[in-house]
């Protein structure tokens, strides 16, 4: 592996360099068209799989907002199972790129901690809350190596170097490697390596549907973490592109703190936007996004999943 | 000539085709060699029908195996940059070994500290320090963390243990050598940094008992053959002698390891006796054999060496098939153990018994007709009977002639104080008490122990009705109380449960609060605290629905009975505590052998009860008296006594080498009680001097028998140089047990015998063969076939030959005697010369006179041909039908028959002779003078 790795570091970024695109560029591209809608909503089942095929279920809502300024608000609420119901994850990032998280546990008592730790598996999952925030294009230096050819899918490679963390020595996270279709610039697969370049997760997204113009979401994303054989899959049943799903108010500790987000989206809300917006099934369309059109393009995976 | 011994000729009269036979024989065998494989697992040292198996093996399904493999680091300065980074390069290594399923160690362990408006979780050291202040502070943290102090660190920090648990395909013998060196090589970098370093799981212990059996095989077998040829060299003083035991234990051992190959049946480390034991057992057999054939080299009708191989086969066929075959019951008795580790032994061992049984049946025979010696050595010894074998005899007539009864009680009180002293006996079945103390192995275990906890691992599983139960704090405070128990019963290291992780993270998230240290107080809680910990943290405590709940347990008891006793009696509150809807299961692989120590015990007393039965019908048969069948087992329960009371005084533990001694002594001993049995009764048919008689057979069977025992004691001694002490205790009481078994066969069982007259399977066939002469007979005339046999049996069996002289004229005899076969001539001397009154043959008496009345024999009785007679001795038959008097007056009546038609028959002839006219009395003119 390690040599691997390193021969592709000796070929030079000349390696796709026909087309002229830089490894920045298509890092900027995929975020621009994928990542970057102000407001979204989701549903989603996370099923944490361990090493015997054994399965937990969570439901969770997921809020995301991103700010004019480049901040972006995340809020994660469970739903299910009911010890866990009401228990929510608050996460900022500001403008400079500063990350921080809060966390409420309705059985602890009213209050907000402020969560700390390396969270590299994140409230149990194989995600860390990194990996639920999309990243910046300034916090990393950006590599391209030679294209690939997934099943009939040409893609682009590009290892993503966190700025930060490069002169760090020792384990720990090193970088990622970004496969991204060619045709629409969206990442489907991304390895993680630590910094002895061994590979210890891989996220892929699976079940692409399109939503825009240019935009695609997965409705599936699976992490696999090859170190404790463990899984995390997120499955996306309702997502809805709106600012009336995602207030300012939400991510606000007194909503946390009042239970405000039990009964958040709440049912009128659904039935005032039914049909203009949902994306449930996938052939739906985004309320607010201003490319609505229907979505034709096949759903090229990053691979098989694991059931 | 018996079948047997027509069966042993076959070696002197075709000595070639036997050589070629064997040497074929073995050949084919031997190719089995390269196909033996090696057994050390601890798998084998669990019943095949284990209760609870099933159900370990669907706990260690779920939660992993108990099987844990421990890393042990210690370095003062443990807690320094250098030394923490080479540490988690050890963590990294160690998971990347293809056999590891899981490592834990400090950098596995969560740290949950929170503030009154934070709450930090991570692992307790960093991927990486970027301040060394922080190492001081992570330190003082580890050491107060409740789940790393025991487990994973020491309590002066200064040693760390990584917990390896291995995927459950590397438990295979197979697979355990590679493992075990992966493992080492994947230390030796660390072993350059720290200052101690070692591994001590099951790989290792498999991997040194394999090594130790290996140096035992190739020790203890040249030292017994060694001690052998020394012993037999000094007592029979030839160098043939000395090399025939080697050369048929040789054979036997080449055969039976490859029948072993073929077979599939493993080496294990019990199999490293299995040479010094054929050795051993082998070479009484040819002790005895050769022994006779120099004594047949004395006597004129044998000498040379065929005549006195054919002499040696005629006295020793019968008796080395029946030692031979007990001695294998002994063995075999083995085979139905429920344990795998004793039930393979006995196999191979009981295999190689026969076959060195076999091969000296062919091979001896041959091998003296062929190269034997021509002078013995130990003629003038064997008439003086000098040096230990003397020391016995004299002790025997001594103790015999002035004090039978006083020895007799002696042996009683000694019997009576060693019952008293096996009652302490103790069972254990721990394997690693098969090493010697100062073993590295086990020393790296009790350094383990001491600094940190004991590498043995059980869990306590709780299984609930339902789904999520253990989410219910209530039952979480249950898993609480049996840890709280499992503290206070104070032989178990350490304990962790799920119920540790969450009362862990309920005093961290409140500042490290000692208040909060327990389960929290709601369900709600419990699921939003295990939101901290991802699946790997949990899933050797709790099933992923939160139905079962496990709790690890860490010890190093190796003693079976106290871990027996304490895991009854922790199951035992653990139910009550769990109450009902919630079953309670304690398993592990080391519970299960440790289990295993009560059904040794069990079956070991089931298989000792069986050979007795055995060996006591057996004799009773042979010698068609219940009472034989007594008096064969005393010599053997003897010996038996003494060595579990020697065992329990000492207290050497039963295990799964010594509870074999038992059987396998008495399979052992019982030979020279056959010896010993056979020899009287031969010589019981030719005098009714029983004294006489057993001194005899004390003089003539001491030499082979303290032969055979000393030889005996001396390669079972050999054992004691294994490394392996279940081995070595199992030489030096099986040494011990011949020792004992050699006083009760020359001083105890002797004096039994002179006042017990038995009768052998040989005369009552003997008898069958004339049972129309005997139906024929006036003694037996109007008898029923009861009386008949009731009065034969009592009788004795006597063979004489040709010019024989039966009785003596002028001599005093109670005894009369019923001819079976042959010829014999009553002649009657005067000063007139000498006159042949009759010629009686089969079914007539003679003697009767005598038996009826005590008075001077009236005639000389001389076998005209070979002839077998039954003696009836007066005395005898009036003690032993005392309680059938009806039979004796019978008896009585018939001889009165007889004598009356003798006096009819001399009358007859009386007026025969007056009736005939004196030629010197006739008138001259012819006239009858009447």
């Amino acid at each position: 592996m390690a040599l691997m790795l390193t021969a592709t570091w000796i070929i030079p970024c000349s390696a796709g360099n026909e087309d002229g695109l830089t490894a920045r560029f298509i890092m900027g591209e995929a975020l621009r068209r994928h990542e970057l809608f102000p407001h979204v909503f989701e549903e989603q089942t996370l099923i944490l799989i361990d090493r015997a095929g054994r399965r937990d279920i969570r439901e969770v809502r997921r809020f995301s907002s991103r700010a004019m300024d480049g901040s972006v608000r995340f809020l994660m609420t469970f739903e299910n199972p009911p010890e866990i119901r009401g228990v929510a994850v608050l996460a900022v990032e500001d403008a400079r790129g500063e990350r921080s998280a809060r966390l409420y546990l309705p059985a602890y008592g009213k209050r907000l901690l402020t969560l700390h730790g390396e969270g590299g598996d994140f409230l149990g999952t194989d995600f860390s809350i990194a990996d639920l925030i999309p990243e910046r294009l300034s916090e990393h230096r950006y590599e391209r190596r030679e294209d690939q050819k997934i099943g009939d899918v040409y893609c682009f490679v590009v290892d993503a170097f966190p700025v930060a963390s490069e002169t760090e020595e020792g384990p720990g996270l090193g970088f990622r490697r970004h496969t991204i279709r060619k045709d629409i610039f969206f990442i489907i697969r991304t390895d993680y390596y630590d910094r002895r370049h061994r590979l210890i997760k891989t996220l892929s997204r699976h079940d692409l549907k399109r939503l825009g113009k240019e935009m695609w979401r997965p409705n599936m994303i699976l992490m696999k973490n090859r170190r404790h054989l463990h899984q995390t899959l997120i499955k996306i049943h309702r997502r809805i592109f709106s600012q009336a799903y995602v207030p300012a108010e939400i991510f606000t500790s007194a909503w946390l703190l009042n239970n405000r987000h039990l009964t958040w989206p709440d049912r009128r809300l659904f039935r005032q936007t039914a049909g203009l917006g949902e994306d449930s099934s996938g052939s739906g369309t985004a309320q607010e996004h201003p490319d609505a059109e229907p979505a034709p393009a096949p759903d090229a995976s990053a691979g098989e999943m694991e059931p | 000539m018996n079948f047997f011994s027509r069966l042993f000729m076959l070696g002197i009269h075709h000595r070639w085709s036997t050589l070629v036979l064997l040497a074929v024989v073995t050949a084919v065998s031997a190719a089995g060699l390269p196909r033996i494989r090696v057994d050390t697992g601890f798998r084998s040292l669990i019943p095949d029908e284990a209760p609870g198996r099933a159900v370990y093996e669907r706990i260690v399904r779920e939660f992993g195996s108990d099987q844990k493999t421990l890393v042990y680091v210690r370095d003062d300065r443990l807690w320094t940059l250098d030394r923490l980074a080479a540490l988690r390069k050890l963590h990294t290594a160690l998971e990347n070994l293809p056999f590891v399923e899981r490592v834990e160690s400090l950098f596995t362990l969560r740290s949950v500290k929170g503030t009154e408006d934070s709450v930090t979780v991570q692992t307790l050291l960093p991927e990486s320090f970027t301040d060394p202040s922080e190492i001081d502070r992570i330190r003082e943290e580890a050491l107060s963390h409740p789940l790393a102090v025991g487990n994973f660190l020491s309590r002066n920090g200064t040693s760390t243990a990584l917990v390896l648990t291995l995927k459950e395909t590397s438990f295979g013998d197979v697979n355990s050598g590679d493992t075990n060196r992966m493992l080492e090589q994947a230390l030796d970098p660390a072993r350059s940094v720290f200052e101690e370093v070692f591994q001590v799981g099951p790989q290792r212990i498999n991997e040194a008992l394999r090594s130790v059996l290996f140096q035992d095989l190739k020790r203890l077998g040249p030292l017994s053959a060694a001690v052998l040829v020394t012993v037999i060299l000094a007592l029979l003083r030839s160098a043939v002698a000395a090399a025939i035991p080697l050369v048929t234990a040789g054979l036997s051992i080449l055969c039976t390891f490859g029948v072993m190959g073929w077979t599939g049946i493993p080496l294990n480390i019990l199999c490293v006796m299995l040479p010094s034991l054929v050795i051993a057992v082998g070479s009484t057999e040819d002790t005895h054999m050769i022994a006779t054939y120099l004594q047949g080299l004395d006597k004129p009708s044998a000498a040379g060496r065929q005549a006195s191989a054919q002499f040696m086969v005629r006295h020793t066929a019968l008796p080395l098939v029946l030692t031979v075959m007990t001695t294998a019951m002994g063995f075999a008795s083995n085979i139905f153990s429920g344990i795998g580790l004793i039930r393979d032994f006995a196999l191979s061992i009981s295999f190689a018994i026969v076959a060195n049984g076999v091969i000296t049946l062919l091979f001896v025979p041959m091998a003296l007709s062929t190269w034997g010696p021509v002078r013995s050595n130990t003629a003038a010894a064997a008439a003086s009977v000098s040096g230990l074998p003397g020391v016995f005899v004299r002790l025997f007539r001594f103790t015999n002639r002035r004090f039978p009864k006083t020895l007799l009680a002696v042996t009683a009180v000694l019997c009576a104080f060693f019952v008293y002293q096996l009652t302490k006996l103790y069972v254990t079945n721990d394997p690693l008490s098969y090493f010697q103390r100062d073993f590295p192995l086990l020393q790296d275990i009790r350094k383990l122990h001491r600094n940190l906890s004991g590498m043995n691992v059980f869990y306590v599983t709780l299984e609930a009705e339902e789904e999520n139960a253990f989410l219910e704090p209530e039952n979480l405070k249950k898993i609480e109380a049996i840890q709280s128990f499992m503290q206070k019963q104070g032989i178990f290291d350490r304990t962790v449960s799920l119920a540790d992780l969450l009362s862990w993270v309920n005093s961290g998230i409140h500042g490290g609060s000692a208040d909060y240290q327990t389960v929290p107080n709601s369900r709600e809680l419990v699921g939003q605290y295990l939101l901290f910990f991802h699946r790997r943290d949990t899933e050797g405590y709790i099933s992923h629905d939160y139905r079962r709940a496990n709790i690890v347990v860490r010890h190093s008891v190796s003693d079976s009975r106290t871990l027996n006793r304490h895991v009854q009696e922790l199951r035992e509150v653990a139910e009550d505590i769990a109450g009902e809807g919630i079953k309670v299961f304690v398993v592990g692989e080391n519970l299960m052998i440790n289990a295993a120590a009560d059904s040794l015990m069990v079956s070991q007393l089931q298989s000792l009860a069986a050979l007795l039965v055995l060996i006591f019908l057996m004799m009773s048969a042979i010698f068609t008296s219940l009472k034989g069948g007594v008096i064969s087992l005393v010599p053997n329960v003897i010996p038996i006594i003494l060595m579990f009371g020697l065992m329990g005084m000492l207290e050497i533990p039963l295990n799964a080498g010594t509870v074999m001694v038992a059987v396998i002594t008495i399979g052992i001993a019982i030979d020279g009680t056959i010896h010993l049995f056979f020899r009287y009764n031969d010589l019981c048919r030719r005098t009714s001097d029983y004294e006489h008689a057993v001194d005899v057979t004390v003089r003539e069977e001491a030499t082979p028998l303290v032969t055979a025992s000393l030889a005996l004691a001396l390669g079972f001694g050999i054992l004691l140089f294994s490394n392996f002490t279940l081995v070595a205790q199992f030489g030096a009481l099986s040494a011990a047990t011949m020792l004992f078994a050699l006083f009760a066969n020359l001083l105890v069982t002797p004096i039994i015998m002179s006042r017990t007259r038995l009768v052998g399977l040989y005369q009552i066939m003997t008898l069958s063969m004339h049972r129309e002469v005997l139906r024929a007979s006036p003694l037996f005339s109007g008898m029923s076939d009861y009386q008949m046999r009731k009065s034969i049996v009592i009788s004795e069996l006597n063979e004489f030959v040709r010019g024989d002289l039966l009785v003596e004229q002028g001599t005093r005899g109670r005894s009369m005697y019923l001819i079976l076969q042959g010829k014999a001539e009553v002649r009657r001397r005067s000063s007139a010369g000498s006159q042949v009154l009759a010629v009686l043959g089969p079914g007539e008496i003679f003697g009767e006179i005598g038996y009826i009345r005590e008075t001077l024999r009236t005639a000389d009785v001389r076998a005209v041909t070979d002839v077998e007679a039954l003696r009836f001795d007066f005395d005898k038959i009036a003690k032993d039908l005392k309680l059938f008097p009806y039979i004796v007056a019978h008896l009585n009546l018939n001889i009165s028959s007889i004598l009356g038609e003798r006096l009819a028959e001399v009358m007859d002839a009386m007026d025969e002779i007056v009736r005939k006219p004196d030629p010197s009395c006739a008138p001259a003119d012819g006239s009858n003078p009447e």
